[in-house]
């Protein structure tokens, strides 16, 4: 908002002086007061963009649709395969396991991952309709490279190396609703019923 | 005296390395060889079939080339392919590297929050650390200075709490606050 109205306050002032409505032949002054001035945070990502999302309305017979909820973080000062690890423990669980699972974790980035969550919670109680904060769920949990800087790190003799400096973004999503049952393990007879079935489908191809 | 170095680009690697021979020809580096003479001559010469034809006067000085100590630096482990993505994502995320789930988290009775059955509750910890820092403070503020502290036993009374029969020779420290509900009174 201030970002808005300082650069819009700035543009005014630069263009004070040039005084456009003098260059249009017709008479209506220049609306000074609207210019859009780009001074927005940079690119939005897609992650954030998802929440824009609006659904029509639903039918009196369809199904309710579970509330989501996109949250994410942006450049944590965290490797981003040191992030995997923690995003691999939580994705399926509801979101008060979750949480307690990262409260007793020694990693660094669990105590980012649980801000997020605890941001994530209050944004769905608040903003996405959602009617009890323990009934949700982490459906998606990922985390992304952020960016790398590269540094210099000095070894003994004049020599030096070339390190980065590495980032990570933090993406997850919650859907509202108990978490769903985990896959039972593949086993050895399912295995071979989807084996007997490919060879069932087999057919003959470019023929009569 | 192996040094690690990373560089960034095969450019650079040899660059650097031509600059370490010539430090080495030119004697900068005197204890690389222990002070003797830098044995250029080959590694290792074994004596075989004449593939290379050099004349017969070399094949006396092939077999008795023992390899010294210090060509023995040479031969470090070093990988011979390069990982590919599968390789390392099948030892990344082996069952065994990822992260166990806690199955030791409990809720705390006095407060609610979650605690691990070996270990205290975090919030009840720190609340009976802060008071005992005022209780410190209090301490502090009756000895005045350090080594001051007397041999008698302390005793903290609370707000409307009187000295008993039984606290008769002992240090009193008052608190200005009603006594915790965890902190019992003898």
């Amino acid at each position: 908002h201030s970002l808005f109205l300082s650069g819009a306050a700035w543009a005014r002032g630069l263009l004070s002086w040039a005084r456009p409505e003098r260059w249009l032949a017709s008479g209506s002054l220049f609306p000074l007061s609207c210019i859009h001035t780009s001074t927005s945070l940079q690119k939005i990502g897609k992650w954030e963009k998802k929440n824009r999302i609006v659904y029509p309305p639903q039918l009196p017979g369809e199904p309710r649709r579970p509330a989501e909820i996109y949250h994410c973080r942006r450049e944590i000062k965290y490797s981003k395969d040191k992030m995997w690890y923690l995003a691999k423990l939580i994705k399926g669980m509801s979101i008060d396991q979750a949480l307690a699972q990262l409260e007793f974790s020694d990693k660094k980035g669990a105590k980012v991952i649980k801000e997020v969550l605890l941001e994530a919670q209050e944004m769905a109680v608040r903003k996405h309709n959602v009617e009890f904060k323990s009934n949700l769920h982490i459906a998606e949990s990922l985390a992304g490279r952020g960016r790398y800087v590269k540094r210099l790190r000095c070894h003994g003799k004049g020599m030096f190396g070339m390190m980065k400096i590495s980032r990570c973004h933090y993406f997850v999503k919650l859907v509202e609703g108990p978490p769903p049952p985990p896959e039972p393990p593949r086993t050895g007879f399912d295995q071979a019923k989807e084996y007997v079935q490919q060879l069932r489908n087999r057919t003959l191809v470019h023929t009569l | 005296m192996a040094v690690l170095v990373f560089v960034s680009s095969p450019l650079r690697l040899r660059a650097l390395l031509q600059r370490c021979w010539g430090r080495l020809e030119r004697g900068l580096w005197p204890g690389v060889f222990g002070g003797q003479s830098p044995p250029w001559g080959p590694a290792l010469a074994v004596q075989g079939p004449a593939l290379v034809p050099q004349g017969v006067n070399d094949t006396g000085e092939g077999s008795a080339e023992v390899p010294s100590q210090l060509e023995s630096v040479v031969w470090m482990a070093a990988p011979k392919q390069r990982r590919s993505i599968e390789v390392n994502r099948c030892r990344r995320r082996h069952p065994s590297k990822l992260l166990e789930v806690k199955r030791n988290i409990d809720v705390c009775p006095e407060c609610g929050n979650l605690k691990q059955k070996h270990l205290l509750c975090g919030y009840c910890y720190a609340k009976v650390k802060e008071e005992t820092r005022l209780i410190r403070v209090e301490i502090h503020k009756k000895e005045g200075g350090p080594f001051n502290a007397p041999t008698v036993e302390t005793v903290v009374l609370y707000e409307g709490e009187k000295p008993t029969e039984k606290d008769e020779g002992k240090r009193i420290i008052e608190r200005a606050r009603k006594r915790p509900s965890w902190f019992v009174q003898n």
